[in-house]
């Protein structure tokens, strides 16, 4: 009943011995088919590996095979302490409170979990809040980590082995969720052969920066879509010369950490841009001969930040972009004619038409001068939920995220009751995503062929249902709505972008080395500094050729090889 | 009698002794990261030892120099600033015979001190903008737009600046009560002597100033690597790391940003110790030139 990818339930209910030996059977078959239908030679070790673990569990789970094990309920009442990121906008309900909402009701019905938060911040503060704490070994039950900190922990010896817990309590869904990674996310979370963590998936749309285009100004001064950076440099001459924003007109904006590109597309980013050169500044990339190389020091680097350089000096990119803090006012303001962002933008798109109701806004790729599209990719796990070594129910974890999935993917009828408007953040341990790693396109496909009428809007599953009646409520009345269209605009033509074919790029290394925990601060500024101040004419295009000497002599060469023996030794 | 008199007092400081030990010296048992290698993940006990590595690495990066000059220079300015205006202003407001005038025009001035530099930063930066008001007064008077947030040359002088005018309005209270602790009979006695007002501000007024003067400019040498953070975090962007960047911001992107604990603790135990030094130096001096006791 649950449409195209949905998953039969009646499976999720009796998670019995029969599923673990069906699980070996599966494993076993996989193993022995040689290659499994995943990738190339080194794919069909890992999973061998991975399959070895599952059989001798297999024979643990034929011990304890009276107990009934439920992946979506603990037994007896499990309480665990976390503590958490909550952003600073997040709203509940009157009444509703952090520790007491609609999620952690529905974890207490269904999973008999619930969770103590003994606290929670936002941005800055959650960063440093939660260093802190795990420096002064002040660590919760179960909570969520970034990669750095993960390693850290496991290396210091403060993580519960998971290794058996998910074998024994992983659900179906779940681990349906993990293969469409190929694997990759567990690989992630394993160190020495044992699950440390829990790793989320993240979902690769955001990884995409594309640039969203003042259209309406475009069909004005009747000029072509953009598809090239050359393209983009004339685009923005137009509209700056032609007022088409008033006086202050920015042809392309940028904000103030644009000139290093973050692997999740930001707004105002300028990853697409830098991408069209084939440079990833701020990213550790492999170079023609396969070796890592850090981006910032490439040729490529230097040739991109040249043409930002040029235009910044023609007044086609914002002139203050390095101390603008918000950016995106001065697009609500109707005087931003392009900007780099990730597939979800709708927000910014329905607060600018609400100003401006004849701006339209249309997001295209941008071509390298090999005609192809270029994107850095996220990892496929960034954030972890850890347990503490010696918590007595590391299954607790395990089922929470169990729960988790199926509330969020909407498979259980009750989790349809959840009112999606409030934030996964209230999740108690917070919101790491877990989804198909290309859950956006597939989104989108279920979305057109609905509103195409090949599929019955009743079959489709409440989250889509939910869209499918906005974009229909759409159809009939384009934009009276905006706020219902914002909600499901990311699923349209941005998401027909993701679906381009794309040379994709892998940060090849996302975590710190000795010496860069060392020199890192040290060298990141010396990038910043250099980098600002050549875009902005304050420096010779040339200091960037000083500037990867220095960054070599003063420790760059030596976190280089140090990142290039680990990766081997991985 | 006097004994148990004295007991008295010595038990109402007990509360503000209690906090100063809690918050003050029980946390310096932390600086010994500084002498580690510190990992989040081992914590104080279990993180490597390694000697002044930290301190040596701090004299090795260029950034030091340029963080320490930027530190002393920024703060100079706010002493120097932070004592001229406010006496300035004290002087002018003494001289001032309305009362109301005086009254309101003191409470304005002073109101930016209560305000924080999150709010404030961002007022300045908008005034302060390519289309702010202050630009768009240089562009109505002919001249060329600048800046000033983007700008090496104008950003200390924004920070000293702007620094002064939220808090002289403040300061000028000290010398305001100063002013008021000055025999009126020196006035009396100068008028009859057909001394004018000028003369009686130059040979009176700020002879009478000069012990709180330097009593606060020597206090605020003890000051001088406190170059105001949240002042400069609110404001600054790396294009003005090279003329902003000041010990305190550079120790909070390193040490919490970078979640380099035992680099950034060496840093800020440096900046104390040099503090020490100089509050040691700064109330001898107050003790010759004000006759300034504490013990």
């Amino acid at each position: 009943m649950n449409g195209r990818f949905g998953i039969p339930m009646a499976r999720i209910k009796k998670i019995t011995f029969v599923s673990l030996i069906l699980a070996l059977v599966l494993a076993l078959v996989a193993c022995s088919g040689g290659n499994g239908g995943n990738n190339g030679g080194g794919g069909n070790g890992n999973a061998g590996g991975g399959t070895g673990g599952t059989s001798s569990q297999g024979d643990d789970g034929g011990g304890s095979g009276s107990e009934t094990i439920d992946p979506y309920r603990m037994p007896n009442p499990v309480e665990f302490t976390t503590f958490k990121h909550l952003g600073a906008n997040a709203k509940l309900p009157e009444g509703d409170t952090v520790e007491d909402n609609q999620y952690t009701r529905y974890l207490k019905e269904k999973a008999n979990i619930t969770v103590k938060i003994l606290w929670y911040a936002s941005g800055d503060d959650y960063e440093q809040k939660s260093k802190l704490a795990i420096g002064s070994g002040d660590i919760p039950d179960v909570f969520v980590v970034d990669e750095q900190t993960f390693h850290t922990l496991a290396k210091a010896n403060q993580l519960e082995d998971l290794t058996e817990v998910y074998e024994k309590y992983a659900a179906p869904l779940t681990r349906e969720l993990y293969a469409s990674t190929d694997n990759k996310a567990l690989e992630s979370a394993t160190i020495q052969g044992r699950l440390m963590a829990i790793p989320n998936i993240a979902v690769q749309a955001d990884s995409v920066s594309m640039l969203f285009i003042r259209q309406d100004w475009l069909d004005k001064l009747n000029l072509d879509p953009p598809k090239t950076v050359a393209d983009i440099e004339r685009i923005a001459k137009a509209f700056v010369d032609n007022k088409m924003g008033g006086d202050n007109t920015i042809g392309l904006s940028a904000s103030s950490s644009a000139l290093s590109v973050p692997m999740k597309s930001a707004r105002h980013d300028l990853k697409g841009f830098f991408a069209a050169y084939n440079a990833f500044p701020g990213n550790w990339v492999k170079d023609e001969n396969g070796e890592v190389v850090y981006g910032s020091i490439l040729p490529q680097t230097k040739e991109a930040l040249g043409k930002l350089r040029e235009m910044y000096a023609a007044g086609l990119l914002d002139k203050e972009f390095a101390i603008r803090k918000e950016p995106d006012q001065e697009v609500i303001a109707g005087r931003v004619g392009m900007f780099f962002g990730p597939w979800w933008s709708g927000g910014v798109l329905r607060d600018t038409y609400a100003n401006h109701p004849d701006a339209l806004f249309k997001p295209y790729l941008i071509y390298d001068d090999k005609g192809q599209v270029n994107n850095l990719q996220l990892p496929v796990s960034q954030r972890f939920v850890v347990v503490k070594k010696g918590f007595k129910i590391p299954e607790a974890a395990m089922v929470y995220v169990n729960t988790f999935i199926r509330a969020e993917r909407k498979a259980e009828p009750d989790a349809a009751k959840l009112d999606t408007s409030i934030t996964t953040e209230f999740w108690p341990i917070g919101n790491p995503t877990f989804d198909y790693a290309d859950a956006v396109e597939r989104k989108s496909e279920i979305l057109a062929d609905a509103l195409a009428g090949k599929i019955n809007p009743d079959d489709l599953i409440p989250e889509m249902r939910i869209l499918y009646d906005f974009a229909k409520a759409d159809e009939a009345a384009p934009k009276q709505d905006l706020a219902g269209w914002a909600r499901f605009y990311g699923y349209t033509e941005p998401a027909e972008l993701l679906k381009h074919p794309m040379n994709r790029i892998q940060n090849e290394f996302t975590i710190t080395t000795p010496t860069m925990e060392r020199k890192w601060a040290n060298l990141k500024k010396l990038e910043d500094e250099t980098f600002v101040a050549i875009v902005m004419g304050n420096k010779d295009l040339d200091a960037f050729d000083q500037f990867v000497k220095d960054w070599k002599a003063q420790g760059g060469d030596e976190i280089t090889a140090e990142i290039r023996e680990e990766l081997k030794q991985r | 009698m006097i004994k148990s008199f004295q007991k008295h007092y010595h038990l109402m400081l007990l509360p503000g002794i209690i906090l100063l030990i809690i918050f003050h010296i029980v946390p310096m048992f932390g600086v010994i990261i500084a002498f580690q290698h510190f990992n989040i993940g081992l914590g104080i006990t279990r993180s490597p030892w390694i000697g002044l590595e930290n301190f040596k690495y701090l004299f090795e990066i260029r950034d030091s120099r340029v963080i320490f000059y930027n530190t002393i220079f920024i703060s100079t300015g706010k002493l120097i600033a932070g004592i001229v205006i406010p006496v300035t202003f004290a002087v002018l407001l003494n001289e001032v015979r309305q009362a109301v005038f005086k009254r309101w025009v003191q409470t304005i001035v002073y109101l930016p001190h209560f305000l924080s530099w999150v709010i404030l930063a961002d007022v300045l930066i908008d005034m302060l903008s390519l289309n702010g008001i202050v630009n768009q007064l240089i562009a109505a008077l002919g001249g060329e737009k600048i800046m000033f947030f983007a700008s090496n040359e104008w950003f200390p002088w924004i920070v000293i600046g702007s620094d002064t005018w939220k808090d002289f309005g403040f300061a000028a209270i000290v010398y305001l009560a100063a002013l008021a602790g000055i025999d009126p009979t020196l006035y009396e006695a100068a008028e009859i002597d057909g001394a004018t007002r000028f003369q009686k501000i130059r040979y009176i007024t700020l002879p009478g100033l000069v012990p709180t003067i330097i009593l606060l400019a020597t206090l605020g040498i003890g000051n001088i690597l406190n170059a105001g953070f949240d002042q400069i975090f609110n404001l600054y962007n790396p294009v003005v790391y090279p003329s902003g960047d000041i010990i305190d911001t550079y120790v909070y992107r390193v040490g919490l940003v970078q979640a380099q604990f035992g680099f950034a603790t060496a840093v800020g135990l440096l900046k104390s110790l040099i503090g020490f030094v100089l509050i040691i130096i700064s109330y001898r001096l107050a003790y010759q030139f004000a006759n300034y006791r504490i013990f």
